[in-house]
This record gives structure tokens, sequence and C-alpha cells, in this order.
């Protein structure tokens, strides 16, 4: 190479090295709060899923090497609440998803009053999940909740149920959850939808498509990217659901609806007063990385199985 | 171009130092935020200097006496001539994590409200100061009955002295009872159920049902119900026989049957295992629930302040099987004031901890407010009792309750790493579910024991076995 060659070279490498440093400048903010309250945490559970340990003021911890994780192993509670979470984050996402999508779809016309309709489908979304819980206690209740209430003044049940009973409470927060989040979601689906060109959807009509057939061929497979993240969201967001698990039945009754994060969280602050034996960081810290390594199967599993929404469109 | 680059360095600097700048240490000693070890040093030093007032900070987790103290604290923060300035502070909510990270960080406060759990998680570190040395002669006059060897008092040194004591009882409404066509309350665990049968059975066509629990939480449930009604009944506490140095639940079965009777369609208000303790007291209140069993120094203000009651409600022990009282009932000693040891301020802290919280018209005020049922003699002696523990006597702390020895897992909750469900929840699933009882008893004790083994080896736990234990007098 020439000695001018080489100048230019080297002047390309500078503006190269300058850019970068640009752009690392720029990303240290973030980088120094991602390392300070995501990586640094992560690496401090990790660390004591080989420890015995029980939290600030007690003995110091102690390396018990896998002891931990083969008890999650064992622990027969632990993979109730798995079995526990599938059956609530597989309904929540089954029965939410296409709910947010009709809602979607009937208040993306502009029509007067759609946007107050969308405010308020909106506002769980934004309300405490502790309140949330509350109001959801008051109206579940078996003794004097509106909704049995309701049933009963309409002759629909001639027994108030318990709908935090053994046998629907799951349902119930299936229901809490279907509330609180569909708004969210909702969102999602109408900037989806605005993004699909009206001559696209005029063709289709020209073409002699019905509504049903523009909907099926057109819209929903250009909804697919979209929909691709909203179905992450929501997976990741119903395995880590938890506060309203905790508001409605802190996981009762005996652990019907105890979920996986719940489990693991009440290792490291009680749920309720003498909810457990004792604080079990070492142990909950197992809990939560092999909880966290499901949810995370899960996820790379779907995002395997959804690259087909990407080819789409 | 330059500029651009120029001005996008310089920005993220900022943003940068200003972000690192939020992650130092605080050293601003204004609003609610406790004081740091440092500034209380430096305010000494200033005190010193200027002639400032000394401040002395407590922290408290209550607040159903926080009218009462704080009228306390403010006419000695107005009156007194040691230059002393106490500032109370309240935390209702995440008390134990808030002085954790106190402690942590080394801004605990110079005095903390006693909370078992708190005391003995810090007890063997050294965290609390030792009473004795301030000790007088008057205080242990007035304070003596309640410095009991293995609860307050460890190797000789005292760490706090309780002045108010609560326990469980067995609460019932006697309208109810009356309209059930009960004459009396329930003085046998059989009674109790048959009791609680009847009512459900004749009332609940209106709504009234014989029995309830807050089983939403099985741990606070039973433990201010279950936990002293095996002590009565069996002479165990927390499943431990002291006399043999280890758990054993297997006598706990005609207990958890009775219960699982209680909790059924047949007895129980509907939704006990979702129900909280203030949803229930509401229906209590309500005239809904025949009887429940919990606290002794709660009830009577809820219903009198919180959810009032129409009802006549009244209070007897907790029965047994066969009315066949078999051990002393523990209960709760409150109201003690911890010393943090490493506090600058101690001689300062005692001062003010001797002029308001040990000053025995305090005391008396206290008890008679109904804030309290005191256990200090002197102050019982003094008192006019408000007029629901002349009514109720069974309120009172008496000859039927005693304190007890700490079982393992109270000793050092670290101690006794239980794998799989606690005693509490294991009992819950057992009252309500369909664990096999027999067999549930019989694992719990052996996963008990094996995590009481395990803590013994690895030096966090020890032995305790107490020969010639009487449950009756468990004390001595």
């Amino acid at each position: 190479m020439s000695k001018h060659g080489t100048q230019i070279s080297n002047i390309k490498r500078m503006r190269k090295m300058k850019e970068n440093l640009q752009s690392y400048s720029l990303l240290l903010p973030n980088l120094i709060l991602f390392i300070a309250f995501s990586i640094y945490p992560c690496i401090w559970t990790l660390k004591f899923i080989f420890y015995r340990y029980g939290g600030i003021g007690t003995p110091d911890p102690k390396f018990i090497g896998l002891d931990n994780i083969i008890r999650v192993f064992h622990d027969e509670i632990y993979w109730k609440t798995v079995r526990n979470t599938l059956i609530y984050a597989g309904a929540k996402i089954v029965l939410i998803i296409p709910l947010a999508f009709l809602l979607a779809l009937f208040l993306n016309k502009q029509r007067k009053g759609n946007g107050l309709v969308q405010s308020v489908i909106f506002v769980p979304t934004i309300m405490s999940s502790a309140v949330m819980g509350l109001v959801f206690y008051l109206l579940f209740n078996v003794y004097n909740g509106q909704i049995n209430r309701f049933l009963l003044d309409w002759n629909v049940i001639k027994q108030p149920i318990n709908w935090l009973g053994t046998d629907h409470a799951m349902k119930t927060l299936v229901i809490t959850a279907i509330w609180g989040g569909i708004g969210n979601y909702m969102v999602y689906f109408i900037a989806g939808l605005q993004r699909i060109s009206e001559d696209t959807l005029e063709s289709a009509r020209i073409d002699g498509a019905n509504r049903l057939q523009t909907l099926w061929y057109i819209t929903v497979p250009m909804l697919g990217p979209i929909l691709k993240i909203i179905l992450m969201i929501s997976i990741t967001a119903a395995f880590n659901d938890m506060s309203n698990v905790m508001v409605l039945t802190e996981g009762g009754p005996d652990n019907s609806t105890m979920v996986m994060s719940l489990y693991g969280y009440q290792f490291f602050f009680s749920i309720s007063p003498g909810s457990i034996v004792s604080k079990q960081y070492g142990y909950g810290a197992a809990v939560s990385a092999v909880s966290a390594l499901i949810a995370g199967g899960i996820t790379v599993f779907y995002l395997f199985v959804s690259k087909k929404l990407d080819d789409v469109y | 171009m330059r500029k651009r680059k120029l001005l996008a360095f310089l920005l993220s600097v900022a943003l940068t130092a200003t972000m690192m700048a939020g992650c130092g240490k605080s050293v601003d000693k204004s609003g609610d935020t406790p004081s740091t070890t440092e500034s209380t040093d430096e305010s000494k030093t200033d005190s010193e200097a200027t002639g400032e007032k000394t401040k002395v900070v407590i922290w408290s987790k209550d607040r159903h006496d926080a009218d009462l103290i704080t009228s306390k604290v403010d006419a000695y923060n107005g009156n007194n001539t040691d230059n002393i300035e106490v500032d109370y502070q309240i935390y209702t909510e995440n008390y134990e994590q808030a002085i954790d990270m106190a402690f942590q960080s080394g801004e605990a406060p110079d005095i903390i409200v006693h909370q078992t759990q708190i005391f003995q998680k810090y007890v063997n570190s050294g965290r609390w100061a030792d009473y004795t040395p301030y000790m007088d002669d008057d205080f242990k006059a007035t304070f003596g009955s309640v410095i009991i060897p293995g609860m307050n008092e460890i190797d000789g040194k005292v760490y706090y002295v309780p002045t108010t004591g609560t326990t469980g009882r067995l609460f019932y409404n006697k309208a109810i009872f009356e309209k059930a066509g009960i004459a009396n309350p329930p003085a046998t665990l059989e009674e109790m159920v048959e009791d609680a049968r009847i009512i459900t059975s004749k009332l609940s066509g209106e709504g009234i049902y014989g029995f309830a629990a807050n089983m939403k939480s099985p741990g606070s449930a039973l433990g201010r119900s279950l936990l002293y009604q095996v002590q009565r009944e069996l002479g165990l506490s927390y499943g431990y026989d002291f006399a043999a140095g280890k758990y054993d639940f297997s006598g706990y079965e005609p207990v958890i049957n009775s219960w699982k009777t209680l909790l059924s369609p047949e007895c129980a208000f509907p939704g006990c295992e979702s129900l909280d303790i203030d949803p229930l007291r509401t229906q209590f209140a309500d005239g809904k629930i025949g009887m429940y069993i919990s606290y002794t120094h709660a009830e009577p203000g809820v219903y009198k302040n919180q959810f009032p009651m129409k009802d006549e409600w009244g209070v007897v022990q907790i029965p047994v099987s066969d009315g066949n009282v078999k051990g002393a009932q523990s209960y709760i000693a409150n109201g003690g004031y911890l010393f943090n040891a490493e506090s600058k301020n101690l001689d300062a802290a005692w001062k003010a901890y001797r002029a308001i919280f040990t000053d025995i018209d305090y005391l008396a005020e206290y008890y008679e407010q109904g804030l309290g049922i005191s256990i200090i003699p002197a102050v019982i002696e003094k008192a006019k009792p408000a007029q629901v523990y002349i009514d109720n006597a069974d309120l009172l702390i008496g000859d039927t309750d005693a304190i007890w020895p700490l079982a393992p897992q109270e000793v050092n909750a670290n101690a006794v790493l239980v794998e799989g469900m606690d005693m509490y929840a294991t009992f819950g699933s057992m009252m309500l579910g369909d664990a096999d009882i027999k067999s549930g008893l019989k694992d719990l004790t052996d996963r008990y024991n094996a995590a009481l083994k395990a803590g013994i080896d690895e030096g966090t736990g020890t032995e305790i076995k107490i020969d010639s234990f009487n449950p009756k007098n468990p004390s001595k």
C-alpha cells in the first residue's frame, strides 16, 4: 500500500474512532444505570444461589454448592407454582390478545366518543395493582361481593360463588389481569392498525374482498410485526405478574394461585406475617434463577416460532 | 459538525456526572430522613460549640399510640433541662427492612421500638446496648418483674423492658349466641365446634355464621389462635417439646381435625380462605360472625373506634379439648425500647427514655386509654383500667398466662430452615384442603427436626432442652 493510501486509512480509522467515542459517550449514562440496576443485582442474585444466607443481620453467607438448586428440583410447591404460572399466563394471553384486538378494531374507527372509551379502557393500566387487587376483592368476595349480589339478584345463581376459593381463585386472578392489562394491548393494536395504509384496504375491497376477508387476509397479516412484539410483551408480563396475586390471594388458598415470581419473592420479603419460616436469600435466588430460565426458555421458543410472523410482511 | 460533537460529548459528561452525584451519600439533614451517624457527630460537635440540643432519634412501628406519645414527646422537648430534643418517627410500613437498611448504612436511630424478630436478629451481633449499666434501684424495683432470662435478659445483659402484653382469646357476639339459643360461650373445644355448627345451621339463612378465621394468611390466622390453643392443649410451643428437645407435631391431630370442621361450610363464615383480619372484623362488627380468635390488645379498640359494633361482644379463654388445660398460654411482651449500641448519644437517649417512657403516670395513662394492657405491677396498682378491661377480665394477662422459653426458630430463624411449607401453611392445607392430617403431621415433624439438626450441625442453631420442663409454669 502507498504512503498516501496508509494516510487515508489512518484518517478513516480516526474518524471511525471519533464516531465510536461519541456513540459510547452518549451510551455511557444509560450503560452505568443498566449495570448498576440490572447487571449488578443479577450477578448479586446469582452469587447467592450457592450460599445459605438469611439476609442483613443474619450470620455470614455460607457456601453450600448446588444444594439450593437441588432443593428447587425437589420442591413440590415450586413445581406447583410453575404449573400455576403456565395456567395463569396461558389463560391470560389466550384471552387478552383477541379481546384487545377486537376492542382496537372497534375503537380504531373515527367515531364520536371513541377517544373517551379508549381512555376509560386504558385507565386500569395506570392504576396501582394493589388498589386494583383491593377493588377486585370487594367485587369478588363471597359474603358481600358485588358480583355475587348481581348474579343472585338476576337469579343466575342460587348460592354465592366462592370466587376466591380453591376452585375459582385462579379464574378470578385471570379476569383481574385481563381487566388491568387489556387497555395497554389495545393501544398497541390501534398503533398497528393505524400503520396499515387505507389504500391497501381499499385495493382489497375493489378486488372484491368482503370485511371478514379483508380482516383475515390483509389486516391480520400486516399486523404481524406488532403482534409479535405484543405477544412477546404479554408473555414476559404474564410470567412476572405478582402484585395482584399478592393483594388478592397471597398465593392461596393452599398455594392454588401461587405463581413462580411470588414464590421466589417471599424468600426475600415476607408477604404477610408468618408467611414463611425465615428469609432465605440463597434459596430465593435459586428459585428466581430457575424461574428466569423457564420464562426465558419459553420466550426464546416463542421467538423461534414467531419468525414466521416477520416473514409475512 | 465539530461543535455538535463537542456539545454531545459535554452533554453526556454532564448527564453522567449528574447521575453519579445522585449516587453519593446524602448529607441532607432536613426532612423525614433519619440523620446519619456522621451527621449526629457533626450535630453533637456543633451543639457543644453552639449550645444546640442533642438530638435523640426514635423509630416506632406503632401508630395506635401515636397521639399520646407525640404529646409526651412534645412536652418533654419543651420542658427538659438536659438540652435534649427527641425526634419520634413512625415507620408503619416495612419496619424491619428500614432497620436492616439503617444498620447496613450506619444510619440506625438511637432508640428502636422493640419487635421480636428485629430483636432476635441483631441480639447476637451486639447491635443492642445493655441496659444494666444505666439501671438504678428505682428502675429495678419498678421493672424487675418483667426482666426475664431468655427473653429480654441474655447472659446477664438486659436489652429492653416490656410494659404491655397481648395474647389470644376467643371473642364472641353475645347477641348471636343468644339468638341461637346458646346460654354460655364455649368452655371446651367440643363446645366451640358444636356452638359454631348450631349458629350456622340456625342462622345462616340470615347471613350469620358460627366461626371465622383470617385464613388468607394462615400464619396470621393461626399465629393468633392455634399457637396459643396448642400451648394450652398440649403444652407445646411452635410444635417444640422443650422437655424432649425436639419437634413433635403428632399431638396436633385432634385440634387440626376440630379446626377442619370449624372451617367447613357447616360452621364457617363463607370465604374464610380469602379473608384478611380487617374484613373479618367488619363482618364480626356487623353481626355476621359468631366467634373468632384474636389478640387482646387490638380488638377492644377496633370495635370501639375502627369498626363500631352495635351488638355486645364478650371474650373468654381459648377452649381446649374437654377443658383439660395442660400448659400456660404465652403472651407477647410489648412496649419495649431497644437502644442502638453504636449510638453516640446513649446517655441522652437513656435520659429521654427514662423521662418519657418509664414514667408511671404515662404508663398508667397508656393503660387507662386502652392502648395496651399493662404488665407492670406498679402501673396496674395505680391505674384505673378502662371499663372494657373491668367488664372483660379475660382480656388481661392473668394466672393462665406466662412467658414461654423461645423455641429454636424464635431464637434464630435461620437455624431452622425448613424445606417445603412451614407449619402454618401446612396446617392451612390440612384445614382447607384434602391433605392427610396424620401423615402430614409426621412429615412436618420430620422436616422440622431435620432442619433443626442441620442448623445445630452448621453451628447456627443450639440444642434447647429443659429438664423437668413444666408447661404450666414454663418460665421457671
